[in-house]
């Protein structure tokens, strides 16, 4: 049997959601938002959608919200994903943000199981050895995408842009198809748990002289986008500091200080 | 001794000067003549087998979809209509003075051409999307535009090496590299080149200011060609290999752009880009096939 939730439901659901993760579901996006709560119906033993709204917006309700955003999220990700993008950061973004300073600072700012922040570290290592300029962090909302990360293994999916002699190079091969992410790659990311919604744990990054904000702010209504760029842009970047998003998502309709700038094939924005 | 200065200054005397066809010139005032038939055109195209065969290419390739096969040069006027043919012509000028430049080993020829077809079709996009009309001279424009370079690298490929190995070093532009090494650019180069073949005043202007639009008669089509120019390197067609960046919100042919071509001020530029993007896409499918 089939469990299915009305129109009032949605509406609540989704605006609860997006209070708290900035997470918007379009009304063509309510199949999702059905599938992935039905596995927490089930381990919760719930039967209705009312029911599972009524819990998470209780007091005891609370610790059920990391089980929620980790249902919700799309943690879809792989290694050199929208490639032409990284090669601008390898580049030129990177050659000029290093004019002025000795290390830079890089935030992969939804960084999923980790591929996004692995793939600006083996970037800079084909260009300047093991000792990379730069300090990366990589951040998301869901814990349990974040342990995955730590762990750093990966499948034949992950690794599908990555020729034979880059998956030697940098990854050893556990088990057939199993690839773990090499120890002086790992080495150069931290990991921290940070809800982009929120303020207080946005702010705790400190100066970052490039953000990749890719593939995320795509869930989130024009509001929340809002919020974080504009935090980003006052609080976060450097000066000509920059931000990226994923390969066709804009903020540029919004109210922002951000230049679009030009790169072969890659665009991204400057403060 | 200027060298490059001395090339310009001379550029008239040279013997091997590629020539720009008299059947193509002939083309060209007929599809401006505002009393010109498709059967006048006909005639003077089949007096070029070249021509007749690379019009009847065009014609058959995807981008006019529904014929199926199109074998009359008369069909294929009537199909692709005189500016159509006008830029047929233009490219097969372009072609033939390309195939004289030697095989060199910093200036790729396919690249350099695969660039100015790039940059034809790209103004034709642009000029779309911002509903712009400058019955097709956009594209014939973009497809001139660089000529200059075809001059260096026939007439002085050191000079050009040595430009280009400049541009790389300093992270600047070919143009700033020549203005800096010789204070003699391409553009002066192509503009004359186009006025020794006596083409209209208006072309000439274009391929003259294409990188100082502000100075050009035409602003607006001189801005889009610049524009161009950019765009077209940033989506990677022709040659390049270089990874700097542009603004277009600083650049000065865009803000001639917004000015003249009267943008609203919520114009999404972000927006813009990709729709650009997605339609050169498809019209690298489209263009290069014929060709
Ligand atoms: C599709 S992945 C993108 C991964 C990577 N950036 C990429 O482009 O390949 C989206 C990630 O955003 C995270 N996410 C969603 N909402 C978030 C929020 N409010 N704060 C932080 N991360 C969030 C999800 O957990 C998920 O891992």
């Amino acid at each position: 049997m089939s469990v299915t939730m009305d129109a009032k439901t949605f509406e609540d659901l989704r605006l609860f959601i997006y209070q708290k993760s900035g997470i918007f579901f379009e009304k063509s996006k309510e199949y999702l938002l059905t599938n992935r709560l039905k596995k927490r119906l089930d381990a919760l033993n719930m039967s209705t959608f009312e029911e599972y709204l009524r819990y998470i917006k209780s007091a005891s309700g609370q610790k059920e919200m990391t089980n929620l955003f980790d249902a919700i999220t799309i943690n879809e990700t792989y290694f050199f994903r929208h490639i032409k993008q990284i090669e601008a950061i390898k580049d030129a973004i990177v050659d000029e943000l290093l004019k002025n300073k000795r290390s830079i600072n890089i935030w992969s700012a939804a960084c999923s199981s980790g591929e996004e922040p692995y793939t600006i570290v083996i970037a800079l290592m084909e260009k300047y050895g093991q000792n990379i300029p730069a300090r990366i962090l990589g951040s998301d909302i869901s814990k349990e995408i974040l342990d995955k990360a730590k762990e750093g293994v990966y499948g034949e999916y992950a690794l599908k842009e990555l020729n034979s002699n880059m998956k030697r190079k940098y990854f050893d091969t556990i088990a057939p198809g199993k690839y773990k992410i090499k120890d002086f790659v790992k080495r150069k990311c931290i990991f921290k748990n940070i809800n982009l919604m929120e303020e207080r744990s946005l702010r705790s990054v400190g100066k970052m002289d490039l953000i990749l904000c890719r593939n995320v702010l795509i869930y989130f209504d024009s509001k929340s986008r809002q919020k974080v760029i504009d935090t980003f842009y006052n609080n976060i970047l450097n000066p000509n500091g920059y931000l990226m998003l994923g390969a066709t998502e804009s903020i540029s309709r919004l109210n922002t200080k951000f230049k679009l700038c030009h790169f072969k094939m890659a665009i991204a924005y400057q403060k | 001794m200027n060298k490059l200065k001395e090339l310009y200054d001379n550029l008239d005397k040279i013997d091997s000067l590629p020539a720009f066809p008299s059947i193509a010139f002939e083309v060209i005032n007929l599809t401006r003549s505002p009393s010109a038939t498709s059967k006048d055109i006909e005639g003077v195209i089949k007096k070029d087998p070249n021509l007749v065969s690379q019009i009847l290419k065009v014609a058959n390739s995807s981008f006019y979809g529904l014929s199926k096969d199109v074998s009359s040069l008369n069909h294929a006027i009537n199909l692709m209509g005189f500016l159509q043919i006008e830029n047929v012509v233009m490219i097969s000028v372009v072609l033939s003075s390309v195939k004289k430049m030697p095989l060199h080993k910093n200036f790729n020829r396919d690249k350099f051409l695969e660039h100015s077809f790039g940059c034809g079709v790209t103004a034709k996009i642009i000029s779309n999307i911002l509903n712009l009309n400058f019955n097709s001279a956009e594209f014939s424009c973009g497809v001139m535009h660089d000529m200059g370079k075809v001059l260096l690298d026939i007439y002085a490929p050191e000079i050009l090496d040595e430009i280009l190995d400049n541009a790389y070093k300093e992270g600047i532009s070919f143009y700033d590299s020549e203005m800096k090494l010789y204070g003699i650019n391409h553009s002066m180069m192509g503009a004359k080149l186009l006025s020794i073949w006596g083409l209209p005043e208006m072309l000439i202007d274009i391929i003259k200011n294409h990188h100082s639009p502000s100075s050009a008669d035409n602003r607006l089509l001189a801005a889009i060609i610049h524009v161009s120019d950019l765009l077209t390197y940033s989506e990677g067609i022709g040659f390049g290999g270089n990874y700097s960046k542009f603004t277009l919100e600083e650049d000065e042919g865009w803000k001639i752009v917004v000015e003249e071509a009267n943008m609203s001020k919520d114009f999404d530029l972000a927006f813009f880009t990709f729709k650009l993007y997605e339609e050169i896409e498809n019209a690298k499918k489209i263009y290069f096939e014929g060709f």
